[in-house]
Formats: C-alpha cells, structure tokens, sequence
C-alpha cells in the first residue's frame, strides 16, 4: 500500500459516492423531462475535463517548442488523446441528451456542430503525426498546428455557439453570470467535476508514464 | 521594414515567375473551381431555390466552391519547393519571415485572381443579386485575405509532412470551418442588405484571421527551419 | 520571453478581445431573434421545441412539469445507477491493473 493506492481507493469511492448521489441523492432539476437533467453530473464534467485536456495540450505545446525536450511533447500527445476520449465522451452523453429532450440523436444544434469541429480539430493533430517519420520534426510539427489549432478553440466554444440560437442549456458560466441550480444539485456537480479531474489526472499520468515507455523500448530496439 | 517589404517582393516574385512557367496551381484552381461551378450551375441554375432561401443558400454554395478549389491548389506554394528540393536554397537566402511574407502575398493574389473570376460567372450563372455590392465585395476580401493564411501556415507544414496532398485538406478544413462559418453568415446579410449583421460577422473574420496571422508569423520559423 | 513573443500574445489577446464583445453582443441579442424561425438551426422543430426546453429556470418555476413526467420511479433509477457502479468498478480495475503493470515495467 503506497501513498499513490491510497489516493486511487480514495478517488474509486468518491466516484461511487458520487454515481450515487447523481441518481438518488439530488432532486431531478426542474423544467427537463423526467430524470433527464441527471446527465449533467457527467456529461459536463466530461465537457470540462476535454476543455482542460485541450489547454494543457496547448501548453505543453509551447513548452516543448520553447525547451524542445521531448517530454513535453509526451505530455501534449498525451493529453490531446485523453482529449479526443472526453470530447467523444461528452458528444454522446449530450447526443443522449438530445434525443431524451429535443427528439432526435443528432440535429446540428450549434453546440453539436462546434464539438464536430472540435473533434475533427484533434483528430486532424493524429493525422498530423502519424504522416510525420521523424520524432524530432513531428514534434514541432505537431506543438505548432495544436497551438493554431487552439486559438480556434474559443471561436467554436464561445462564439459560433452564440452566433446561432441554441436549444441547448445555458452554461454554467451563461451570459447573466450567474449559477441556476438546485443546491444539492449544484453540490453533486462540483463534487462529480472534482472526480472527474481527479480522473482525468491519473489518466495522464498514466498515458505519459507509458508513452515514455514506449519511446525507451523504441530507442532499445534501435 | 523597408527591406523586409522589399525581400518579401522578391520571394513572390520569384514565386510568380516559376509559377508562371508552369501555371500548376492557378491552373489546378481555376479548373476547379470553373468544374465546380459549372456542376452547381447546372444542377440548381438560377430558379432551383426558393425565394427565401436564396440568400443563405447561394452564400453557403459561393463559399464552397472558393474552399474547394483553394484546397485543390494553395498547397502547392510550399510543396512545390519540398518537391523541387529548392527549399533548401531557399532557406539559405531568405529569412524565414520574409518566405512567409512572399509565399502568403503569392497565396493571396492567387486566391484573389481566381475570385474575381468566379464571382462574377458565380453572379451571372446563379442569378445572385445583392443589396449593398460594397459590403459584399468587403466580405469577400476579407474572406479571401483570412483563407490565404490560414492555408500558408497549413501549406508550410504539410510540405515536410508524407502524404501533402490528402493532408492538406485534412488539417485546413479544422481550422477554416469556423471561419467559413462566419464569411456564410456576413455573405447572407450583405446579400439581404443586414449592414449590422455583416459587421457582426466582418469583426469575427477579422479576428479570427487576425489571431491566425499572428500566430502563423510567430510560428512559421518553427516549421521552416525543422 | 523576448519581447517579441510578449508582443505577439498581446497581438493575439488583442485580436481574440476584438472578437469576443462581438459575441456577446450577438448573444445578448439571440433571445429576441429566436422568434424569426429562419434564423433558428432547426426550422420545423424550433417553435415547437421552444416550449418544453427553456434554458433551467430558477428551481421551483416549473416543478409541475417534472413531476408529472417523474413516473419512472426509484426503481428505474436504481437500475441506472447499478449499471453506472458496475461500469465504473470495470473501468476502475482496468486502469488500476495498467498503473499496476506500468510500475512493474518502470522498476524500481
């Protein structure tokens, strides 16, 4: 038992206790049918952690074009996959949402058509470093294209959304600023968005520390 | 600041020159656009949309056409260098800002040449008319100056890529969707003559096409030099 | 940070900050332009939609819409939650299986 197991046994019964409360602790929010606002107890927080993914892809981006040291660039592949998992993770939650609710799995809804965007943006970085041979090159390659890639980031998340008029909910940060949530719904909330960043980093860790296994076995075998 | 302008001249000079020898990229453009245009053309004519959705959907279809023969041929700016091995001679007579300075002036004209040859056949082909021709033609340029750098910076990493050509496209079409976006929308409302509307869509092409410039300028030596 | 690199954020927060009001603006104005259906994603369904979807209302505003539909009972949601523990449990011994390995892998 290491300090790390205990953290882990730690984040598997918050995330338990959480499932719970999502299902029978909170109230059913007002206004949605039936059971269906439970979703956002996941469904957001998979929207935050993709977003967060994204930046510190970014981040990472332009560490490793300041530093070129190869683990930064570990760390921006890492972190746009975990990325890419939670955007399609969010996609489906809130396609379920949308079909409960608006009657249809898919409709192009403004939020719908950014988080298209979104994924292709991603999916386009793979595409990137799989046509690259050269470790070195591939790395700057790749930093350079997610760097513009993410100043694209607040037009489809914060502009083409609001261009067009959404059946979507409001945000939890909508354009009155302020929080509309029943307060054991809103506790539920930040509890479930603590798990899932909780989640996320371990994901990270993880996905980095077998990366750079990879790349070691890689160099072994050269 | 005088010598960066006048090193960028030469670069796309030079460009201009050895495209005209060949005429590769303005040919593979404007063939496809002209095919494009000529498929749109026959298949809808001037009668095929309703009244009212005539504005949105004729801005939408104006603005594919340009994408898709952009895609066809703005690559070749760089591509060409790899595939000529002239990059590296390139790189060691001029400063990595001035090759982007000259390949995205080059990229520019070429783009702006093809669209005032296909906005007029477009308006003549689909019966297209617009309420304030100013603010129309504003968009367009607009729209023409953001895709040219949107694609330079696409084209520069793409050359030291494998695959250019389906590559090309697969990392321009993340990047310019947002911006097709907004140009559909400015298009629309200087063809209904929504002057607040086109302004509204205008100020995010300028920004988005700001942001990019910026970034693209910051980051070219990076994909040059690697 | 060179001073270039500083200027060049600047130039980037300039051109994002230039972009953004517009935004806001636009959405501000999107509640009254909703009522034009043409300028709604949706045409047919919009209208209809608006109705039974508004954005959560302070709680309590509409209560009597859900409990109306609320039928399903805490069985059905008990089910649901079984099968999101059952899941999660899954997902949790897969990745802790992989952390196990990769610190085997890494050695000491």
């Amino acid at each position: 038992m290491t300090r790390r197991d205990i953290l882990l046994g730690a984040l598997f019964l918050w995330m338990a206790a959480v499932i719970w409360a999502a299902f029978l602790w909170a109230p059913a929010a007002a206004g949605f049918l039936g059971q269906s606002s439970r979703i956002v107890f996941f469904h957001v927080p998979t929207a935050w952690v993709a977003t967060l993914s994204f930046l510190v892809s970014f981040i990472a981006s332009v560490q490793y074009l300041r530093t070129r040291d190869p683990r930064w660039d570990v760390r921006a592949h890492a972190s746009a996959s975990l990325g890419i998992v939670f955007t399609i993770l969010a996609t489906v939650t809130g396609s379920i949402f949308a079909r409960i609710m608006w009657g249809s799995y898919w409709n192009w809804d403004p939020r719908e058509t950014s988080i298209t965007f979104l994924l292709l943006i991603y999916a386009a970085y793979f595409a990137l470093r799989g046509a690259v041979p050269d470790p070195e090159r591939k790395a700057a390659l790749a930093a350079v294209y997610a760097i513009l890639a993410f100043v694209t980031v607040p037009f489809l998340v914060f502009v083409v959304p609001r261009i067009y008029w959404s059946l979507h909910p409001d945000t939890i940060i909508n354009t009155k600023g302020r929080i509309t949530m029943d307060s054991r719904m809103f506790r539920v909330f930040m509890a479930s968005l603590a798990g899932f960043t909780g989640l996320a980093a371990w994901l990270y860790d993880l996905e980095c520390r077998i990366e750079a296994l990879r790349r070691k076995a890689e160099e072994e075998i050269l | 600041m005088w010598r960066f302008l006048g090193e960028t001249m030469a670069v796309f000079a030079k460009d201009m020159r050895c495209e005209f020898r060949t005429r590769v990229a303005f040919n593979s453009l404007a063939l496809f656009a002209v095919t494009t245009l000529a498929a749109v053309s026959y298949t809808i004519g001037p009668y095929g949309i309703a009244e009212a959705d005539r504005p949105y959907l004729l801005g939408a279809l104006l603005w594919i056409v340009v994408f898709f023969a952009a895609m066809a041929g703005l690559d070749r700016s760089f591509v060409k260098e790899e595939e000529t091995h002239t990059a590296p001679l390139l790189r060691l007579a001029a400063r990595p800002l001035v090759v982007w300075g000259g390949k995205l002036l080059f990229n520019t004209v070429t783009l702006a040449l093809l669209m005032a040859i296909l906005v007029p056949l477009y308006v003549v082909l689909m019966g297209l008319s617009v309420r304030t021709p100013g603010w129309f033609i504003l968009v367009l340029a607009a729209g023409c100056l953001a895709l040219a750098v949107t694609t330079t910076i696409v084209a520069a990493i793409v050359a030291r890529a494998m695959s250019r050509g389906a590559l090309f496209a697969v990392l321009s079409v993340p990047l310019l969707l947002p911006l097709l976006v907004f140009l559909i929308q400015g298009t629309r409302a200087a063809i209904e003559g929504r002057v607040p509307d086109v302004l509204a869509a205008l100020r995010a092409v300028v920004s988005l096409g700001g942001v990019m410039t910026v970034a693209s300028a910051f980051l070219f030596p990076v994909v040059w030099h690697d | 940070m060179t001073k270039r690199t500083v200027l060049c954020w600047c130039l980037v927060a300039a051109f994002l900050l230039a972009g953004g009001p517009a935004a806001v603006v636009r959405a501000q104005g999107g509640a009254t332009r909703a009522a034009v259906p043409r300028d709604s994603g949706g045409p047919d369904l919009a209208p209809a939609i608006e109705v039974e979807a508004p954005a959560p209302d302070p709680a309590g505003n509409v209560a009597a819409s859900s409990a109306v539909s609320d039928g399903g009972g805490s069985s059905g949601l008990m089910a649901v939650m079984g099968v999101t523990l059952i899941i999660w449990l899954g997902l949790f011994l897969y990745v802790f299986g992989l952390d196990r390995k990769v610190r085997r892998l890494e050695g000491p």
